[in-house]
Order: structure tokens, then C-alpha cells, then sequence
């Protein structure tokens, strides 16, 4: 009976210690696998917060186009809050200066006083994987004829 | 045996439920910021279009602000008398805001007219004008879908 | 198995257990505390240039207050936060510091329009750091935040030593070793550090030299300036074109100022003949330049 007791124990302490070490191992595996989900999204988290920042500002540009000085209409160097349909051309010279790291497109065009349309900057690439496109109204100023129209400008972004 | 069974699967589950509901909660996180992004752009559209629409030319030198003006203040424009003066105003916005914006839009000048109906959408500041009556808020309001 | 051989397999396997998970969690906290600091550093970043962002369109002032100390390097197209977070500054006119290490950054916006309005000029400013100007000069508008001393600096004082007077050789090389010396001297600046001058043209170009604090950010952020210049000369001459083809008012002296190649030795001149033109044009009743 004692041999019989003795290896029954024997049989019980080994599952017993089997079953521990099954527990703690996949209890390990399991934390091991939660760490790299926990990493890997952290760091996506911060690449993405990067790339959520570059389409605020890509959307920011509908504000801060219309009112840089190379496109804002002005008297007597008083800056007013529209775009100088006279520069637009000379802008479109230059526009590579400012915005050539970009993948863009920026157009505009007026919707009320006459059919004009302006190509500003041009640099859609050959491929992409996305396109985003924002529109605003924009008030257009006609220096000569001293009158102001309504205009929309349009910015694609190739991603 | 049953019962290190019943340990482990006990383990699994509640891990399992943590990573789920951790899930669900970066989701939830993730998608409110963006939304606070989206409405600073509708905002800016907003002030964007109230700029262009008072600026606009509709009569010699006077401008679209001019012309609201004697609107609300029930005074006679550009050799029209005051109600058809209203409805020139109106039909003009109308056309502005159908051919310059994608979404729909509110344009409204207090206690004069509105333009439009939505029930959830971002304004702009408001710009104030005054008429023989007395002083406006003029704003408008791109709809949210 | 005998049970004393097993009581003592279990504790070399709890042993080795037990030290495995604690390397797992003290890895974890050290890479926790890096994607943190990685986290902090993006969002400081963020933080300036948004302050850029909004303070390029107007003339006024703002801070960032951290709570803790960040270091701020300015390489000319982009700046760097804790030699981590790299930030571009896009088309934004900048002056700076080459580093700034502090927890309290004012970015402060002044106007250069010569004769045509060219851009704010943004100023990042260490507000731990101590300003001297030493003589007699017209600096009188700084935001209350900014320590400006009009003292002569005492020997142990640290900061940005700005003379508007020919300083004093005696103690000047000890001077340097505690910041940085400038020298106003009539329409050059002398950066006495580097050895080297620049030119400045008004206020705005002149805090723009006493922020940079040193030759090669000052030169770096008027390059930029001096870029956009000529982009907007350039501008105005394609104006001046459109409307010369369209009105019945003369543009041709207008057409040939705006031809000539500006550079720091003429740009005054352009600046003034420029000027003298626009007021024509709007005094005989014509659609003026800017």
C-alpha cells in the first residue's frame, strides 16, 4: 500500500509541477505577445500623430494661402483679406519655391464674375497611393476693373 | 487536472477580455481627436465664406455687405426698392453658395434672413454690420452630414 | 525523483522564472520611458510650430511653458527637439539661437515691409535668458516677459550683450566666454563671437540679429528673407505687367525698378524708389503696385 501511496503522490506532484510551469509559460508567452502589441502600437501611435499633424496643416492651407503676401491683395501696403487675381500669374512662376517638396496641386477658380481658372502649382506625381482634395471659397480681387468676385480654391494632396 | 485546466482557461479569458476592451478604447481615442481637426477646417471655410460673400461686387463700386445693408435696413439699392433688393441679395448668396461649396450650408444675417436650414454644422465668427435699423450678425454655418 | 532533488528543481526553475519576467518588465519600463520622451518630444514640436502657424499671420506674441527643461536646436530649414522630434519650418522666416535648453519659449512676430510687406519675422527666444542692451537705441516695445537689462553687464552676468556703442576691449574676450556680444555699429552688426558683420535695415531685421545671437543664424533666416523678397519683386513685376496691358496709366518706371536685381546693398534704394512710384501712381488716380 505504501509503494501504491508513494507512487500515486509521485504522479500527483509531477502533474502538479507540469501544470505550473504550463501556466507560468503561457502566461509569459501571453505577456510577451501583449508587450510587442502594447510597442508596435505605440510607435504606430506616433507616426500616425505625425501624419494626423501633415493633414492639419495640409488643411490649415486654406487659411494661410489666401493671406501669404505673394497672393493677398494690398493698398498702399495695407494687406486686405482676398487674393490679388494680378498675382497669380507671377505666383505660378515662382510657387515651385514654396511648396516643391510636396506632392500638390493648387487651383483656383472664379464661380461668379467670370470664367477664369488658375493653375497654381502642379506637382502631381506619376503614382500614388492616395489623394485628398479640400476646396474653400475664396474672395478674388480684379485690380483694374476694381471689383471682387468669388472664387474657390482647390488643394489635392498626393500621398 | 480539471481544476489547473480551468486555471489557465480562466487566465486566457480574462487577457483576452483586457486586449478586446483595450481595443475598443484606442478606437474610440483615435477617431475623437480627429474629429476636433476636421471641425478648426470647417470653421475656417466658414470665415472663408462669409469674407467672400460681403466682399463680392454687385452694383458699380458697392459690394454684396452694401447691398444687405439697405436689405435689412428696408432702404432701396442700385435702383431697386428695398423687397427687391432682399430678393436679388438672396438669389446671389443662393447661387454663390451653390457653385463655392461641396457641403451644404446656413448663411444667416440676424434678424433679416437665412439661407438654408441644418440642424448640426460649424459656424464662423460673426461679422457684424449695421443697417438704418440697427446692427446684424452676419455668419454662416457649413453643414455636418 | 527524490523530493529533495525536487524541492530544489522548483526553486531553480521559480529562480529563473522570476528573473526572466523581471528583465521582461524592466525592459518594458525603459522602453515605455523612450516611446514616452519620443511622445513628449513630437508633441513639444508640434506645440512651437503651431505657434509658428499662427503667429506668421499676425504681429504679436506667444509662449510655450513646458514642465520640464527641452532642447531646441535651429538648423535653418527645420529645428529638433531633444535631438529626437525633427520638425521643417516650411516657408517660415526664423530667428534663433543655434540651441536654446529651457522650459519656457516666447515666439515673438515683427513686421518686415520694405516698401511691400515680405513676411513676420518669427523670433524664438529663451525666456530664461537675460538681454542687454548697452548704449543709446530706439528698442523700446518688448513683451513684458523678455528680461531686458539696459545696465551695463557686471562680471559674473550671463546672457546676450548688445552694444550699441563701441564696447570696451578691456574684459571683452571674458565677455564672450559668458554669451554673446553684438556691436550695432551705425548700419552693420557686429557679431564679435564669429568675428563676422552683417547688414540689417530696420527694427525688425535688427532683433532679428540680437535673437539669432551669432552670425550664421542670423545669415540663414535673412537668406530665406532675402529669397522671398525677390520672389515678391518678382511678383510685382508680373503685376505690374498685367496692368500695364490693361489700364491707360503709365507702369514703366514701375516695370523698370521692379527689373533690377535687389541684393543687401540695394535694397534700401529699391525699397524707396519703389515707394515714390506706388504714391505716384495712386495720387494721379491709378491701380497701385502693392
Amino acid at each position: 500500500m505504501a509503494k501504491w501511496l508513494r507512487g500515486d503522490l509521485l504522479k500527483k506532484g509531477q502533474l502538479q509541477t507540469q501544470e505550473t510551469m504550463l501556466v507560468i509559460f503561457i502566461f509569459i508567452v501571453l505577456l510577451f505577445v501583449g508587450l510587442i502589441i502594447f510597442f508596435r502600437f505605440n510607435n504606430i501611435s506616433i507616426q500616425t500623430e505625425r501624419e494626423e499633424y501633415e493633414n492639419y496643416k495640409f488643411d490649415l492651407l486654406i487659411s494661410v494661402f489666401p493671406s501669404m503676401a505673394e497672393v493677398s491683395c494690398s493698398e498702399l501696403g495695407v494687406e486686405g483679406e482676398c487674393i490679388d487675381v494680378s498675382k497669380l500669374e507671377g505666383f505660378s512662376s515662382v510657387s515651385s519655391d514654396y511648396f516643391s517638396n510636396k506632392k500638390m496641386t493648387i487651383s483656383i477658380n472664379d464661380v461668379y464674375l467670370k470664367d477664369k481658372s488658375w493653375n497654381i502649382f502642379d506637382n502631381k506625381p506619376e503614382k500614388y497611393d492616395s489623394f485628398r482634395n479640400i476646396s474653400t471659397p475664396v474672395a478674388l480681387y480684379y485690380p483694374v476693373e476694381e471689383k471682387y468676385s468669388v472664387g474657390v480654391l482647390k488643394l489635392g494632396w498626393y500621398k | 487536472m480539471r481544476k489547473g485546466q480551468g486555471e489557465v482557461v480562466g487566465l486566457v479569458i480574462i487577457v483576452i477580455l483586457i486586449l478586446v476592451i483595450g481595443i475598443f478604447a484606442m478606437r474610440f481615442y483615435v477617431s475623437s481627436r480627429s474629429g476636433n481637426d476636421r471641425d478648426k477646417f470647417y470653421s475656417m471655410k466658414a470665415n472663408n465664406l462669409v469674407n467672400a460673400v460681403r466682399l463680392v461686387s454687385v452694383c458699380g463700386d458697392f459690394s454684396m455687405e452694401d447691398a444687405i445693408i439697405a436689405c435689412c435696413g428696408g432702404e432701396e439699392f442700385c435702383g431697386r426698392n428695398s423687397k427687391e433688393n432682399c430678393d436679388f441679395v438672396v438669389g446671389e448668396i443662393e447661387k454663390i453658395l451653390d457653385k463655392s461649396l461641396e457641403e451644404d450650408a446656413v448663411f444667416e444675417v440676424k434678424n433679416c434672413f437665412v439661407i438654408g436650414d441644418c440642424d448640426f454644422g460649424i459656424a464662423s465668427s460673426t461679422f457684424m454690420i449695421n443697417s438704418f435699423v440697427g446692427s446684424h450678425e452676419m455668419s454662416a454655418k457649413i453643414c455636418k452630414k | 525523483m527524490k523530493k529533495g532533488q525536487g524541492i530544489q528543481f522548483n526553486w531553480i526553475f521559480v529562480i529563473i522564472a522570476g528573473v526572466i519576467i523581471l528583465a521582461f518588465f524592466a525592459t518594458f519600463a525603459v522602453r515605455f520611458k523612450d516611446i514616452q520622451d519620443r511622445k513628449d518630444n513630437a508633441e513639444i514640436a508640434r506645440g512651437i510650430d503651431n505657434l509658428f502657424y499662427g503667429l506668421s499671420a499676425t504681429t504679436q506674441y506667444n509662449s510655450i511653458d513646458s514642465h520640464w527643461t527641452f532642447n531646441f536646436k535651429y538648423n535653418c530649414d527645420h529645428f529638433i527637439i531633444n535631438d529626437d522630434y525633427i520638425q521643417d519650418l516650411d516657408n517660415k522666416i526664423i530667428f534663433s539661437a543655434k540651441e536654446v535648453n529651457t522650459d519656457n519659449i516666447l515666439i515673438w512676430t515683427k513686421e518686415f515691409k520694405k516698401p511691400f510687406f515680405v513676411a513676420n519675422l518669427l523670433y524664438v527666444i529663451d525666456l530664461d535668458k537675460e538681454y542687454y542692451l548697452i548704449g543709446e537705441n530706439s528698442l523700446d516695445d518688448f513683451p513684458k516677459s523678455l528680461k531686458i537689462n539696459r545696465n551695463s553687464p557686471d562680471k559674473d552676468d550671463k546672457g546676450v550683450f548688445v552694444y550699441f556703442r563701441q564696447p570696451d576691449p578691456v574684459g571683452l574676450n571674458d565677455l564672450k566666454e559668458r554669451g554673446s556680444v553684438i556691436w550695432v555699429d551705425g548700419n552693420n552688426i557686429k557679431f564679435l563671437n564669429s568675428g563676422k558683420e552683417a547688414v540689417y535695415y530696420d527694427e525688425s531685421t535688427l532683433l532679428a540679429a540680437i535673437f539669432s545671437e551669432d552670425y550664421e543664424e542670423y545669415e540663414c533666416g535673412f537668406d530665406r528673407l532675402m529669397n522671398k523678397y525677390d520672389n515678391l519683386r518678382k511678383i510685382y513685376y508680373q503685376k505690374s505687367n498685367y496692368l500695364s496691358t490693361l489700364s491707360n496709366c503709365d507702369y514703366s518706371l514701375a516695370k523698370e525698378i521692379l527689373k533690377r536685381n535687389v541684393n543687401q546693398d540695394n535694397l534700401l534704394d529699391f525699397s524707396s524708389s519703389l515707394n515714390q512710384e506706388n504714391e505716384r501712381l495712386w495720387q494721379n488716380g491709378c491701380e497701385v503696385i502693392f
